[in-house]
């Protein structure tokens, strides 16, 4: 068992544990003073085994039943299996699915391991496979064969190799050799790469004649030899890399020289997050507990921050509130100062402007609209009766008054008057809406001999030149020389017209004119 | 291998996440009592800014007003239009009015003060109209001298009045000549002096 800590591209630690007890002690230990980061455990086994199947295209239960059914079959007395898809493949109408299945068939190995990690509560993100992780890797050496062979060494005592199909991966092997110190080392690494030549062939996956691509990683050590054998070898497309060189193509910062690719591997499986192979629900616990706690910690975190941020929120516009206070009371404390320089300028201390205002909008509307004289009316009535010589006033009465059948002034309210009464009579000046000019004229006839049908005539024809003029509303004769109404008594002297004596007679007359004030200024 | 939660292995982050948002809620809390103290001090020192301002428009347009109307209601107040009425000038006003005429006759009789209503007159709360009645009879060699009296009054003297009634009567009967030394008519008219005062309440 190999730790290794990884930073980004730098190698922080990489520590050895033997699978014996002291070494699990120290794993024991070295697990627990990582206080529970989460782990990768990256497997390169003997006994793991790889089977590429097709089934047909299926999802959902059906896929799930397939797959386990084939589980039994391969892998029966392993709980530790992985079904990766590879290719959906279309014969006429009917699809089907190819997948690799593998397994470990001795998951014994993986137990103290596990165990451990359970004890130290340490979160096992994932049990990856370590050629599927180098399915990456295969892509960075740019092969033009469809097929390439990956062969690396992470331990001295197994060789392995993998081998991909179209950049997909097949198959992978885990050979021991034992020439690694001694012995000719290129010799049996070039056999084992042609005895998975013959199993390729033998199994229909490559044809003879196809040519293979062989990317091989190895110390500097084997590289001359391994690179002189491998040239005389026309059958394979080899590619010899120091491992050395290529972990610097990679820009991994290491501190010694490596004699094996452990090191690329396992910092493969940390670059990305790779789906999880073969860990079951329960070594993954941790993980999830290590999910949780994470989840918890950002969750309280941004609930920090956002608290924070509201909390600057709300002091900056409580900042912003007092500098607006701040200056609003400064130009209060103008306004207060002009408030004061003005008030000066206001002399008339003993009434409010407004009420000035009121007060002489009020002496200007009663002069527009409500003085009145009797000037006009008088002089338009005399007007009409000098048109009649014989006609004389003796008496002209001029009323102003709310109705039109007045015979007086309106009264007014004494101002020492009692309540009730003033607001009596204040009430009926309110709903009176009209002002009348009402005019009573009596007078005589001149010169009158006692010819009442001439008088009432010239009456009738003064009545009718007073309404035809439409300057009055009610013109009404109220008094005639003869009243001769049928509802009136009537009496009277007819012996002086005999004795043609004429000086007694009188033909008084009496009538009513109305006019209604147009008020202008409501 | 146990699949149950380890609540041990979650301590630290429970608590730091309960000290989290109880840190949170107090961040919260008293960031939004600050903000809300100095919102509730912006909101009345606003309402006293507009306050002022109103105060201080109510001042320019007092101003304003006091400028436009000053001059009429000094004039007003000056005349005695404006204030109490002003009887002994009304009959120093009638003396010179006749010391022109020179009417045989010009009796006057004024009534207590009343108010002074009319159809359709709407004036302010505060404002008084007063009127005090006048019952004047003058008798006159035309009736024309009837409204040179009037006019004489309105010349000198800067008062409202009003006439509400007035009767010409012709005096003798049968004389068609007018005489032009003594009276011919008789007139009795209802004048009313008009005053206008204001209650400062």
């Amino acid at each position: 068992m190999v730790a290794q800590e990884w930073d980004g591209r730098k190698l922080n630690s990489s520590v050895y544990f033997e699978p014996d007890e002291q070494g699990l002690d120290l794993f024991n230990a070295y697990l627990s003073s990582l206080k529970h980061a989460p782990v990768r455990l990256l497997l390169d086994l003997i006994e793991e085994e790889f089977r590429q199947i097709v089934i047909p295209f299926l999802r959902g239960p059906d896929r799930t039943g397939i797959i386990d059914r084939n589980f039994a079959k391969f892998f029966r007395n392993s709980s530790y299996r992985y079904a990766l898809s590879q290719a959906v493949l279309k014969k006429g109408r009917r699809k089907e699915e190819k997948l690799l299945l593998m397994g470990l068939t001795n998951q014994e190995l993986l137990k103290p391991w596990l165990n451990i990690l359970d004890e130290t509560k340490t979160p096992l993100s994932g049990i990856l496979s370590l050629p599927l992780v180098s399915e990456d890797l295969v892509a960075d050496f740019k092969s033009e064969n469809n097929c390439v062979i990956l062969v690396s060494q992470q331990v001295p005592s197994n060789l392995r190799q993998s081998v991909f199909l179209n950049g997909k991966p097949i198959l992978s092997r885990l050979v021991p050799i034992a020439s690694f110190y001694q012995g000719n080392y290129a010799s049996d690494v070039i056999r084992d790469i042609e005895g998975t030549q013959r199993y390729l062939v033998s199994q229909r996956i490559i044809d003879r004649n196809d040519t293979i691509s062989v990317q091989i990683l190895c110390n500097e050590r084997h590289l001359e030899s391994l690179k002189t054998k491998t040239d005389e070898d026309p059958v394979f497309d080899y590619n010899v890399q120091d491992v050395n060189d290529f972990i610097k193509i990679e820009k991994l910062e290491l501190n010694d020289e490596q004699d094996f690719s452990s090191v690329l591997f396992c910092h493969q499986a940390t670059k990305k997050p790779y789906a999880n192979h073969y860990a079951r629900h329960q070594e993954r616990k941790y993980f999830y507990h290590h999910l949780v706690s994470m989840g918890t910690k950002v969750t309280s975190v941004a609930l920090l921050a956002i608290s924070v941020g509201l909390l600057a929120v709300f002091i900056g516009k409580g900042f912003l509130y007092e500098s607006s206070v701040n200056e609003m009371k400064q130009l209060e404390q103008k306004y207060k100062l002009k408030f004061t320089q003005l008030n000066e300028l206001k002399i008339d201390e003993d009434i409010s402007t407004s009420n000035m205002k009121n007060v002489v909008q009020t002496v200007e509307k009663l002069k527009q609209s409500y003085l009145f004289s009797p000037q006009q009316m008088m002089a338009m009535v005399s007007q009409d009766i000098a048109l009649f010589n014989e006609m004389r006033v003796n008496s002209l009465e001029w009323v102003l008054a709310s109705s039109a059948n007045a015979t007086s002034a309106d009264s007014q309210v004494e101002k020492n008057m009692d309540t009730r009464s003033r607001r009596n009579r204040r009430s009926n000046s309110v709903i009176a809406k009209k002002l009348f000019e009402i005019v009573n004229i009596k007078g005589e006839l001149l010169n009158f001999d006692g010819d009442y049908r001439y008088a009432l005539s010239l009456i009738n024809d003064f009545e009718d030149t007073m309404k035809v003029s439409n300057k009055y509303d009610v013109v009404q004769i109220t008094e005639r020389p003869l009243n001769i109404d049928s509802n009136e008594r009537l009496s009277g002297d007819v012996s002086n017209k005999v004795n043609n004596k004429t000086d007694n007679k009188n033909a008084d007359f009496s009538f009513r004119v109305v006019r209604e004030v147009k008020l202008s200024g409501k | 291998m146990e699949n149950k939660i380890d609540i041990q292995f979650l301590k630290r982050p429970l608590i730091f996440f309960a000290i989290s948002l109880v840190l949170s809620l107090v961040f919260i809390v008293l960031g939004w009592q600050f903000q809300n103290s100095k919102n509730a001090e912006y909101i009345q020192a606003k309402s006293s800014l507009s306050s002022s301002h109103r105060v201080y428009k109510q001042l320019v347009e007092d101003l304003d007003l006091l400028d436009q109307y000053k001059k009429a209601y000094k004039e007003y107040k000056k005349t005695g239009l404006i204030g109490p009425e002003r009887r002994l000038s009304w009959i120093e006003t009638l003396e010179a009015v006749n010391d022109v005429l020179k009417l045989p006759r010009l009796t006057y009789a004024l009534q207590p003060q009343q108010e002074f209503s009319r159809p359709g007159l709407k004036v302010e709360r505060n404002i008084v109209i007063g009127s005090t009645p006048m019952d004047l009879t003058i008798d006159l060699l035309h009736e024309e001298d009837l409204f040179a009296v009037f006019e004489g009054i309105a010349g000198n003297i800067n008062n409202l009045f009003s006439i509400d009634s007035c009767r010409i009567t012709r005096m003798g009967k049968g004389d068609s000549v007018l005489s032009t030394k003594s009276a011919n008519l008789t007139s009795k008219c209802l004048m009313r002096w008009i005053t206008v005062d204001v209650q400062n309440k």
